[in-house]
């Protein structure tokens, strides 16, 4: 399991999600998770969700946009449903976000979350 | 309070995962006098009902279609009979399930494995107690995992048989290539295609690598499935064949883009009418598993298709899993 830090303008890749060192935006609302994690990036089709852990001093949020947001005192950690697809990766005490990488879609000639 | 296992607990916990995914995975046939015994059971301490009979089919489709039957008024008697004409009736069957689409079901033997293995190990190695009444429901709760799905009904229990096979490779994940890796009996051909894990189309499963065409590949929109078909297609095959590389991590001194292998490849040849499409070439850090995805024609470097794919933010890569 790798350790990272918060260093601005940075980013950590977990599969095609994406966690950015961020601040928490004025109009970000708090998520109520009552599970064990909070699914920050879904699978549609093979189920593989990447997920955080959902711990004591493990808040999460969302922006006005729907941006997924978290704020936690304690190291949690990143991670797939499916363990064998993606290595699990420590988030320490921060403020995070997270995102979807873009592929592009020669189609529609447009830009797309990856999905999976 | 237990708070910890013991080590020579903690030792035992493979073999009761092993023993569990044995049951969850068996393909044995229904026999219908056991069957009945463990659904008459499931009645009696479970649901508290009267004990009924036992319909068995051969797999979910058939399972919900005799269902919906009896509860439109089939008779017991004439349902798997009901069963062989509404299935050589396509029109009837598909105005049946759009009528009643497929509900899964309160009990679904085999596939509840997993959660009966923590009770059985808990019970059996850590010492939980339960009186007999609970011990008499958890067994009878615990024998349906020898079943397929169960659609209870006032007057009769529809059981599914389990499938008839299930293929993995040699990760134990879902796998078979040239043919299902879950397979029913049955009418209604229900068959699941997975490659390594991933679900994909039959005909990706199905087709030799040597006949797998480019432009399958674009049509397919999962970045899993598209994973799958580079897998099998060869991604040498691919971007040596029909791509030209365009620049690669060896040109940066970045330290995650080394890890990864980052190239950017120009596909052009596999779409009609464009003169340019740049994709991305990224081995997955933790398996080691090629993935191509396309950027856009704006992208002329690695670090233009690598900003793209961070949404346009020009970030250095701290880790990748």
């Amino acid at each position: 399991m790798n350790t990272l830090n918060k260093d601005k303008n940075t980013v950590i890749i977990h599969g095609e999600c994406m966690v950015f060192p961020s601040e928490l935006p004025k109009t970000a609302t708090p998520v109520v998770v009552t599970g064990d994690y909070l699914i920050v990036a879904d699978s549609e089709t093979t189920g593989n969700h990447h997920v955080v852990d959902n711990y004591q001093g493990v808040n999460f949020f969302k922006s006005s946009g729907g941006t997924m947001f978290m704020q936690n005192t304690k190291p949690t950690k990143i991670r797939c449903v499916m363990a064998d697809r993606h290595d699990a990766i420590d988030l320490e005490p921060g403020t995070w976000e997270f995102g979807v990488q873009q592929e592009y879609d020669y189609f529609t000639e447009s830009l797309r979350a990856v999905r999976d | 309070m237990i708070e910890k296992l013991t080590t020579e607990q903690e030792q035992r916990l493979s073999e009761y995962a092993e023993k569990w995914i044995q049951t969850g995975i068996n393909t044995d046939r229904l026999d219908p006098d056991r069957t009945k015994e463990i659904v008459n059971a499931y009645q009696r301490e479970i649901l508290q009902m009267k004990e009924t009979e036992v319909i068995i089919t051969q797999n979910p489709i058939e399972g919900w279609v005799a269902t919906v039957l009896l509860t439109e008024g089939t008779a017991i008697d004439k349902v798997l009979e009901e069963l062989e004409d509404i299935f050589s009736d396509p029109p009837r069957l598909n105005k049946l399930l759009k009528d009643n689409p497929p509900v899964y079901p309160y009990q679904d033997g085999a596939f509840y494995s997993s959660v009966i293995s923590f009770y059985d190990f808990m019970i059996n190695e850590v010492g939980i107690d339960m009186e007999d009444d609970l011990r008499t429901r958890y067994n009878a709760w615990s024998d349906t995992t020898s079943l397929g799905l169960m659609f209870p009904l006032d007057e009769v229990m529809v059981v599914t048989e389990k499938p008839l096979e299930i293929h993995f490779n040699e990760e134990n994940q879902l796998h078979a290539e040239g043919a299902p890796a879950i397979k029913y009996a049955g009418h209604g051909e229900f068959e699941v295609y997975l490659l390594n894990g991933v679900r994909v189309p039959k005909w990706l499963a199905m087709a030799d690598d040597a006949d797998l065409e480019l432009s399958q590949y674009v049509e397919i929109k999962n970045a899993d499935v598209r994973t799958e078909f580079v897998r099998k297609f060869g991604v040498e095959r691919m971007l040596e064949s029909y791509g030209k590389k365009l620049d690669t991590f060896e040109n940066y001194n970045e330290e995650w883009w080394n890890k990864s292998e980052y190239e950017l490849w120009d596909m052009n040849a596999i779409f009609d009418g464009v003169s340019y499409a740049p994709h991305l070439k990224m081995k997955n850090a933790t398996t080691g598993v090629w993935h191509v995805e396309a950027v856009s024609p704006e992208c002329n470097t690695l670090r233009d298709a690598i900003k793209e794919r961070l949404g346009g933010r020009d970030l250095q890569i701290q880790a990748i899993a």
